[in-house]
């Protein structure tokens, strides 16, 4: 099967006449040789995933997490979240682009759950992030107009879909205009402060709802490493990808269970996927992940990464 | 080295339309049909993109449980593509299965007088249980009509890919080149809302 994304064909073709002309030239031959540090470490028992550089790598919004996470029958702890006076701490363009993504995450709870209050205050972080990194174009000039009708008139589902809705604009807006690795600093932002909520809802409990969902994120974390990978030449994206590295290899350690027999089946228009293994996350793993989080999701709120 | 920069400019004019387009066609999942009337967000693992035509492009994406997911796709640039596309929905499942390893170990021999006389290979086989990593199709759209579009929703939080072949253009002849390749701008729109009931039933 063939697999294509242009950029790929691009850099072949120029590797390809960069080869020719150097055939027909008398020069030394200087093979450039990729070095890859070899570690001691044993790494056998870890589930690491294979990424492939043809593929392209997506990562849930937190919106779409949080509204599963809702489910799980939590409770809203405010306390929790950056506050947005911590805004003016963030300085270079590398802090602005996490901390955008730290207070989407936390614009996103709040809207899960309704609270109007921070929803508000979130926005307008977000409002002054988005001049700072020149992309308020992106976002809807009426956006707080709208929020402010929705909060009035109790409209929590045109709050939902205002906070996605202005995520989703954002993002496009920055792929629109090649700018992925600012896109990058804010989906790994958003991750890890949707991360650090989760793990600071509830206490271990063996087969909880809650555990459940953060073990789930074995899966997104190999996507959003697959992401970042596109953009590693950007120093910042790599300088945040080795700060990861503790977090994604414990993730890798997670044990996968084998369950049911996969079946699809169709119910109306509907397809129901089921079967498939489960994500089984010890409380040494939990308490592990919930500091490892803790520590690099400071750095980034106060500024310090 | 002449040559070379000479080449580069070659290049660069071959290039130049091809870059236009992969630049143009970013964002263009905006244009797909958004299902907002039916409740359902738009999801910012949508992709936009330049894709050769007649050529399969994945994603992978990551699916809650107790989600609703859409997926269709659209063409803003080739509309003729549009109710045309192909697309899979495939997830790597763990499958345990039997796996026989043959080993040699060698034996020493003896005479009848207990002296050795040499060694003998023997070969051995033992079955261990393996657990490999296998596609399983989910969904493909050619066994559904070739609906262009795909509502689901899962019982667990899953990694999945979707292929998409982009149909090659009318009358076009494989293998030509790169010269003669056709790009087209595709969006894979993919929208999401809580499923309506937990557990499935509608």
């Amino acid at each position: 099967m063939k697999k294509n994304i242009l950029n790929w064909n691009v850099i072949a073709l120029v590797g390809l006449v960069i080869g020719f002309s150097s055939c027909g030239e008398e020069t030394s031959a200087e093979k450039e040789t990729a070095i890859v540090e070899e570690s001691d470490e044993d790494t056998s028992f870890l589930d690491i995933p294979e990424l492939d550089p043809d593929m392209a790598y997506s990562v849930p919004t937190p919106n779409e997490l949080f509204a599963v996470i809702k489910e799980t029958g939590v409770a809203y702890d405010g306390s929790i979240l950056n506050s947005t006076d911590n805004r003016e701490k963030y300085s270079s363009k590398k802090m602005q682009a996490l901390n955008f993504g730290v207070y989407f995450a936390d614009l996103a709870f709040a809207s899960s759950f309704q609270e109007n209050a921070s929803i508000l205050s979130y926005f307008g972080a977000i409002k002054v992030l988005s001049d700072e990194l020149g992309i308020s174009n992106a976002l809807d000039a009426a956006i707080y107009e709208k929020v402010e009708v929705s909060l009035q008139n109790e409209d929590s589902d045109s709050l939902s879909f205002l906070s996605n809705d202005t995520y989703f604009q954002a993002y496009s807006y920055l792929e629109e205009n090649e700018r992925g690795s600012t896109l990058a600093l804010i989906v790994l932002g958003g991750w890890i402060e949707s991360l650090y909520i989760m793990t600071n809802l509830g206490e271990y409990e063996a087969g909880s709802n809650l555990v459940a969902r953060i073990g789930e994120q074995k899966l997104t974390v190999g996507n959003l490493m697959g992401f970042m990978m596109k953009y590693q030449d950007d120093s910042n994206v790599l300088e945040v990808m080795e700060e990861l590295a503790d977090i994604e290899e414990l993730f890798w350690s997670f044990e996968e269970v084998e369950g049911e027999k996969v079946e699809t089946a169709q119910e109306g228009d509907v397809y129901v996927l089921s079967g498939g293994s489960t994500i089984i996350v010890s409380a040494e793993q939990y308490e592990k992940l919930k500091e490892l989080v803790s520590e690099l999701r400071n750095e980034i709120i106060e500024g310090e990464l | 080295m002449k040559r070379l920069f000479a080449n580069l400019f070659l290049v660069a004019l071959v290039l130049a339309p091809s870059a236009l387009i992969s630049q143009n066609c970013r964002g263009v999942v905006k244009y797909c049909d958004h299902a907002k009337r039916d409740g359902f967000l738009r999801n910012g693992q949508s992709l936009s993109g330049a894709f050769v035509q007649g050529d399969t492009a994945e994603v992978t994406i990551i699916v809650y449980k107790d989600m609703e997911y859409r997926i269709s796709l659209c063409s803003e640039t080739h509309r003729e593509l549009n109710g045309k596309f192909e697309f899979k929905m495939v997830e790597k499942i763990t499958k345990p299965a039997w796996e026989e390893v043959t080993t040699f170990e060698m034996e020493q021999k003896y005479d009848d007088y207990g002296e050795l006389i040499g060694e003998e290979k023997i070969e051995k086989t033992a079955r261990k249980r393996v657990y490999k990593k296998v596609d399983v199709v989910r969904y493909d759209n050619k066994k559904d009509e070739d609906a262009q579009e795909f509502i689901f929703i899962s019982d667990k939080t899953r990694k999945l890919t979707i292929q998409v072949f982009i149909p090659a253009p009318e009358g076009a002849v494989e293998s030509q080149g790169l010269g003669a390749e056709t790009y087209a701008c595709v969006g894979l729109l993919i929208e999401h809302q809580p499923s309506l009931v937990l557990g499935f039933n509608r």
